[in-house]
């Protein structure tokens, strides 16, 4: 990757290409254990997509200024810094926000794309291309985010957009849409395992769209 | 190789010292570099920390408040429960060490029910904090979650607002369902566990038992005390 990797290539990369869940297979930690339902996966996206932003511009701000034998060190240090700062704010400033994403923000230091992306991209690239990178990559991965939630929720309790009022504020409790009723939740689709093969499945499907 | 064999060893020593202190400094350099680094994330945890430490208390407390009319009716107590508070502090029961707070909610002449915090050390990431509403005879009133780290779309289910576990302690004594019954149905107890989340319930069942043991121990007492809980803030 280059400097003179042009903003429409940097969106399309995030968002297809080099999807961060698709391609990279990065942040798979979170990613499998969120994606229960489809707000669940859409709260863990936005909050993925700030850290990552700001990472990524930060790193690009010092990337001149640190040996680049220490950087991934370094880079591990702001990121955690970061991830920290952002969840004491949030608690302190937007408590009724905090309570509903504050449970994502601890995973996502254990997301290697925050790191993935201060490697590969910001600490070579000037800050506007990196924040538009942390946005592209962060919306990528969201959006795959979103739709194994859906996934998982459609197959394992028959609903989509269960919750939608946690996120979304109260106007968003008749969202729900309720497909079958379910005596016993498919568990297997609710549970991990039922994560690793819902995201097989669209890794399976991106490469068939790719391919034709 | 015999050129170099030839060469005076002086200017080798010389040669291999000099690179040695070449990577010396840079090795010093680059250390000193990461410990700026780690002085200053860790500084800026710190003075965030502090500078929001007081004010996600406050929140706490705030949410306790406007937390308390889901578990026990308004109409029921007359006196301004936010201002009728002790602090008790109570490591066996309590969960913690620190100090926890006991509302106590009451009619004019009639005491009606308290409303206390305390912690289940024992989560699956960490503590959990947990309001419990208990009423004057020892029976609960309801329990709320005040905040957790639990896995999202597992344990997380403990709040009230995602599905209605916590709704099964209603109604519960110390003695009704006797102690060993205070488990999760998978333990031999009679309380239900969350799909895919067994620790959590645990230590959130365990804890609200032991607060439930606690309001009984000291009973009327609780009332008696007067309300200290603003001077303890100073």
């Amino acid at each position: 990757m280059t400097d003179k990797l042009s903003y429409s290539a940097i969106l399309k990369n995030g968002l297809w290409s080099n999807n961060t869940a698709l391609v990279q297979l990065l942040g798979l930690c979170p990613l499998l254990a969120v994606t229960g339902t489809l707000i669940n996966g859409l709260g863990l996206g936005i909050a993925t997509t700030f850290v990552l932003v700001g990472s990524n511009v930060t790193v690009s701000i010092i990337r001149n200024h640190i040996p680049k034998e220490i950087r991934i060190p370094i880079f591990v240090m702001l990121i955690a810094s970061f991830v920290t700062n952002i969840q004491m704010l949030m608690n302190a400033f937007t408590y009724e926000l905090y309570l509903i994403l504050g449970i994502f923000i601890p995973l996502i230091v254990t997301n290697c794309a925050i790191i993935g992306r201060a490697e590969a991209f910001a600490s070579r690239n000037k800050p506007l291309p990196s924040f538009v990178d942390g946005v592209a990559q962060g919306v990528g991965f969201t959006l795959v985010l979103m739709l194994l939630g859906a996934l998982r929720e459609f197959v394992g309790q028959g609903t989509i957009l269960d919750g939608a009022h946690l996120l979304l504020g109260g106007w968003a409790k008749d969202l729900t849409l309720h497909f079958y009723l379910t005596e016993q939740k498919f568990l297997f689709a609710i549970l991990p395992p039922g994560a690793f093969i819902g995201l097989g499945i669209l890794i399976a499907l991106k490469n068939k769209i790719q391919n034709n | 190789m015999t050129g170099v064999a030839k060469m005076p060893d002086l200017s080798t020593d010389t040669a291999r010292s000099n690179q040695h202190e070449e990577m010396k400094r840079a090795v010093i350099k680059n250390a000193l570099i990461l410990a700026v680094f780690a002085f200053i994330s860790t500084g800026l945890i710190a003075i965030t920390h502090i500078l929001t430490k007081d004010k996600i208390a406050q929140e706490i407390e705030l949410a306790l408040v406007r937390q308390l009319s889901q578990i026990v009716p308004a109409e029921n107590y007359t006196n301004d429960v936010y201002k009728d508070c002790i602090v008790i502090n109570n490591i066996d029961f309590l969960g913690t060490d620190e100090d926890q707070k006991l509302y106590r909610m009451r009619n004019a002449e009639d005491d009606y029910a308290v409303l206390l915090t305390s912690v289940a050390p024992d989560g699956y990431s960490g503590k959990i904090h947990l309001a419990v509403a208990i009423s004057q005879q020892g029976k609960i009133l309801g329990v709320n979650i005040l905040s957790h780290q639990e896995t999202p779309g597992l344990g997380d289910k403990i709040e009230r607002i995602k599905s209605n576990w916590l709704q099964q302690f209603e109604g519960m004594s110390s003695t009704n369902p006797e102690e060993k019954q205070w488990k999760v149905k998978k333990d031999g107890g009679q309380f239900d566990a969350l799909t895919g989340a067994t620790i959590t319930p645990r230590a959130v069942i365990k804890t609200v038992y032991k607060s439930l043991v606690f309001y009984q121990t000291k009973n009327k007492s609780l009332f008696e005390t007067n309300s200290n809980c603003e001077k303890s803030n100073d």
